[in-house]
């Protein structure tokens, strides 16, 4: 029997006896039997297939490594399937918006101005604060 | 002031007591939540670091692209900030700007930023500091981990930036939170070296090879630490904002209470006024 565990970030997803665990990895797909010899290799985009005494269970993973010494199986699932599309996108999202922020950004002395006027409004504040509750 | 304004003001401070009382009962939960995810993402961070090790044990090569130190002197860092969207949450922000203006200081220029967080993306902004990108609009943060990942190795690897680092609110305690900063590349191997050593070596077969195989374990490594920084911020923001809104909760109560007593003299004034005008009138009549 293997003992196998499934992580991700989030949580322990699995964690439990098992006969045999089929895996794609970036050289292809694997099956990891008992007393499988030690083993360190990277997945792939896929779908992990657990076989156990009462059933098999499927997982899907985007990227994660598989680690086993032959007893213990260590899957770590890093990225769900079919993120990588996505995060190309959002890291264009937010460099548009740092540029949208960068074309209001008026010259330094304005800059500086505004700044100042943050400063002397948190401080009146302050003071307004402190004379309030003196006097009240 | 007069008795029925007075009045309404009290009333109101009350009704502000309450709103407060209940944002303090709900940053509690969120922090209580946020620390049991925290905790829950512990198996996933252990692990990792364990295999870590044992691989750097193991002696292979580790010449890789992400622990170059840079020679040029004249390229920018990278400086990730983390903090919170929303206000309403003490000195949270206001801790970690200082700390952020004595990091920088002078060296401002050196320096380009990526935000995490409204309230510090207008910071740096008025501040005059280079934006080059800004994460704040997609939440919850912990979604953006792989994207922010790649966008920093990318500069990293193609010598945009001679080092990255990460700065946010530590959580310390529930009650304690500390500004920090973390350099995240170039990474620091030495760090994985075990002094105990108690790691068993194993003769590992590593596919395809060594190389692509660290480059996906340091991927996942930076990509954790990211991810903790988040929900540590995360974290200490509750537990900032329940702080905050405990303070302004006995505050109004006190304020309602001063005001209490201030309204019971002039309500005991008026009585006293209204039985001497009876009195007098009484005694001019007779």
């Amino acid at each position: 029997m293997l003992n196998l565990k499934i992580i991700t970030p989030q949580k322990r997803v699995l964690e439990k006896e098992v006969q045999s665990v089929t895996c794609q990895t970036i050289k292809g797909e694997i099956t990891i039997l008992p007393r499988h010899g030690a083993l360190l290799t990277l997945l792939a985009e896929g779908v992990i297939r657990v076989k156990s005494d009462q059933a098999t269970e499927y997982f899907s993973a985007g990227s994660g490594y598989v680690e086993t010494d032959g007893k213990v199986v260590q899957i770590l699932i890093s990225r769900a399937a079919g993120q990588n599309e996505l995060d190309e996108k959002l890291v264009l999202e937010a460099q548009n918006q740092a540029q949208k922020l960068l074309a209001e950004q008026k010259d330094a002395s304005d800059r500086r101005r505004a700044w100042g006027m943050l400063q002397r409004a948190t401080l009146d504040l302050k003071v307004i604060r402190k004379l309030k509750r003196t006097s009240s | 002031m007069n008795l029925r304004s007075l009045k309404t003001k009290i009333k109101s401070i009350g009704n502000v007591g309450q709103i407060t009382k209940a944002m303090q009962l709900v940053s509690a939960v969120k922090m209580k939540k946020s620390q049991g995810l925290a905790s829950q993402g512990k198996p996933y961070r252990s692990t990792l670091e364990l295999t870590m090790k044992r691989i750097v044990a193991t002696g292979s090569q580790i010449e890789h692209p992400l622990t170059l130190v840079k020679k040029n002197q004249n390229l920018p860092k990278l400086a990730i900030v983390i903090s919170s969207n929303k206000g309403l949450c003490g000195v949270f922000n206001f801790n970690l700007f200082k700390f952020l203006d004595k990091q920088f200081g002078a060296g401002l220029k050196d320096y380009e930023f990526v935000v995490m967080g409204a309230k510090a993306q207008q910071f740096l902004f008025h501040y005059g500091a280079k934006i080059v990108a800004d994460f704040s609009n997609k939440l919850p943060f912990e979604n953006n981990v792989n994207a922010l990942y790649d966008l920093l190795v990318e500069r990293f690897k193609s010598d945009q930036v001679k080092t990255v680092e990460l700065y946010y609110n530590q959580f310390v305690s529930s009650l304690v939170y500390k500004p920090t900063k973390k350099v995240l590349l170039p990474m620091d191997v030495s760090s994985f070296y075990d002094q105990d050593e108690k790691i068993t070596t194993q003769d590992y077969l590593v596919e395809p090879d060594p190389f692509r195989v660290l480059d996906g374990l340091f991927s996942f490594y930076i990509e954790s630490t990211i991810r903790g920084a988040i929900m540590e911020s995360e974290a200490s923001e509750h537990s900032a904002r329940m702080i905050a809104m405990k303070n302004a909760t006995d505050n109004t109560s006190e304020l309602v209470q001063r005001l209490s007593l201030l309204r019971n003299s002039l309500r005991q004034t008026r009585i006293t006024n209204e039985l001497l005008d009876m009195n007098t009138a009484k005694l001019a009549v007779s």
